[in-house]
Formats: structure tokens, C-alpha cells, sequence
């Protein structure tokens, strides 16, 4: 079987878990018998536990702050336009 | 790297630097603020911890040498906060005194606490100065993708249609700025070395 590619290996990530997908499926099977591809995969999968502490901590963190809004003067940083 | 450190924020606030002074303003005055609530301060009395806690760095800031090895800024500012929540919660009339919260400021146990929560604050605040700086550094495409996609989770489908891309760009922007995002952080922390991710 091929290696996978980068879009296999985001699939494969817990996020689409709970969904029978054939590709996923298939990209599991060969990430068992693959180290090259298992190495790329737990690259991708420390990322993503990366950013889901990154985000629980910003969250909450921003969060604490909302206590404290109305008195004028924090820093509004909204990334994106629908950040929250 | 060019974005500001913490470091770089305090020599720039000793050679006199206005807007470096609004940052840092911005930075550390919620946590002032949260740190003065948890020990029973009113808001006024919150901002007043701020001010003097600011008015001392200010005095002290010809002599004030940013030695990481030495004293920590962080551990200078949770030192100085400490120090001026006691000295406005016994200066306080007698008639507005909470007895319970003056013994537990002299709590060892409640002060580990109270430091946890700064220290929590402390890397929210840098999580939320590496996630501005990231912003900076990359395009405004990028950017909305890796919040999208990376930060709020959102299907690649939905941010790929949403901002007319292909999902493969969508992982490159993600992996991408998650790789920078750390980068920032480590820059960010090398002026606080003990603080680890
Ligand atoms: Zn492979």
C-alpha cells in the first residue's frame, strides 16, 4: 500500500472518529505495518494535544478575564472574524 | 526573532518607551486585578494594588537589572503583588476587614494556591501574546484557517469552502502556524526559563 498522504493522515485524526470512513479505514490499517507514515502520524497527533491545551488554557484564561470587563481597558484580541 | 519578549518589553520600558509601557499596562493589569478579587479586594482597591505595584516597578526601575538567572521578572511581579495586597488589606478600616481572608493571606497553603492561579494567568496572557504575534506573522488567509481549523475545529470542508481554498491548503496552513505558534512560545519563554510548557 502507497504512503499516506497529508490530508489521509488529518483524517485519521481523532476528530473524525465515530463516522465509518473507508479511507480512514484503509490509512489505519497501513499506519500499522508503516513506521515512516506512524512517525508522520504522531507528529500530527502531538499537534493537535498541543492546540487543545493551547485552546482549554486561552479559554479559560480569556474566560477569568470576562469577570473584569466592564472596568475598562483590557486588550480585546479576536483572531479570527468569528471568533467567538 | 523581532516581536517584543518580555525581556526586550522591560528594556524598552527602561530606555523610556511609551507604547512599551501600554503594553505591558495591557499584559499585567488583569492580573492584578484577578489576583486583588481573590483576596477580597473591591475593584477600586484593585486598581489602586495596580498602581502602586506599577509606581514601585517605576521607582525601581533605573536600578531594576532583568537577570533571568537571578530573579525572574514573573517572580518579581507575584512578589510585589503579594506585598501590596497585605499592605492594602491592613489599611483597611476596621469595620470593612473580612478576618478570614486577612488570616488566609497569611496562609502558606492559600499562597501556593494564589500563586497557581497567577501563574495560570501568566501563561494565559502569553498564550494570548503568541497567538497576536502569530497574526502579525503570517496572511490574514492563514491565519483564519488555523483559527477555523486548528484552534475552533471546525470541519476542513466548511473552512475550505468558507474561505475559498483547498483543504489541503487548510492542513499546510494548519501545520504551519501550529510550528510558528511554538516557536513564539519558546521565544516568549526564554525570558522566564522556568516556565515550561
Ligand atoms: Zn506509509
Amino acid at each position: 500500500m502507497r504512503h499516506c498522504t497529508e490530508e489521509e493522515l488529518e483524517k485519521c485524526l481523532n476528530r473524525s472518529r465515530g463516522r465509518f470512513c473507508p479511507t480512514v479505514f484503509l490509512r489505519r490499517l497501513h499506519l500499522r505495518n508503516c513506521p515512516e507514515c506512524r512517525s508522520r502520524f504522531r507528529h500530527l497527533v502531538e499537534d493537535d494535544r498541543f492546540l487543545a491545551d493551547f485552546v482549554r488554557e486561552l479559554d479559560e484564561y480569556r474566560r477569568r478575564l470576562g469577570e473584569f470587563s466592564d472596568s475598562a481597558g483590557e486588550p480585546e484580541r479576536k483572531p479570527g472574524r468569528d471568533w467567538k | 526573532m523581532s516581536f517584543t519578549t518580555r525581556e526586550s518589553l522591560l528594556n524598552k520600558i527602561q530606555d523610556g518607551d511609551q507604547a512599551s509601557w501600554e503594553e505591558f499596562y495591557l499584559l499585567y493589569r488583569p492580573m492584578a486585578f484577578r489576583h486583588g478579587r481573590r483576596l477580597g479586594l473591591s475593584r477600586e482597591e484593585c486598581d489602586e494594588l495596580f498602581q502602586q505595584v506599577m509606581v514601585q516597578f517605576f521607582k525601581s526601575i533605573g536600578t531594576f537589572h532583568y537577570q533571568p538567572e537571578l530573579g525572574r521578572f514573573r517572580n518579581y511581579l507575584i512578589r510585589a503583588l503579594r506585598h501590596a495586597a497585605s499592605r492594602l488589606l491592613e489599611h483597611r478600616q476596621p469595620v470593612e476587614m473580612l478576618p478570614e481572608t486577612l488570616s488566609a493571606v497569611n496562609e502558606g497553603g492559600l499562597l501556593n494556591e494564589i500563586d497557581r492561579k497567577i501563574l495560570a494567568d501568566w501563561r494565559g496572557a502569553l498564550f494570548n501574546q503568541a497567538l497576536a504575534e502569530l497574526k502579525k506573522q503570517v496572511e490574514q488567509q492563514t491565519f483564519e484557517a488555523f483559527c477555523f481549523y486548528g484552534l475552533q475545529r471546525r470541519e476542513v470542508g466548511e473552512v475550505a469552502d468558507y474561505l475559498q481554498m483547498k483543504p489541503g491548503s487548510v492542513y499546510t496552513a494548519k501545520s504551519r502556524c501550529v510550528a510558528m505558534l511554538r516557536n513564539i512560545i519558546g521565544e516568549l519563554q526564554k525570558s522566564d526559563p522556568e516556565f515550561k510548557l
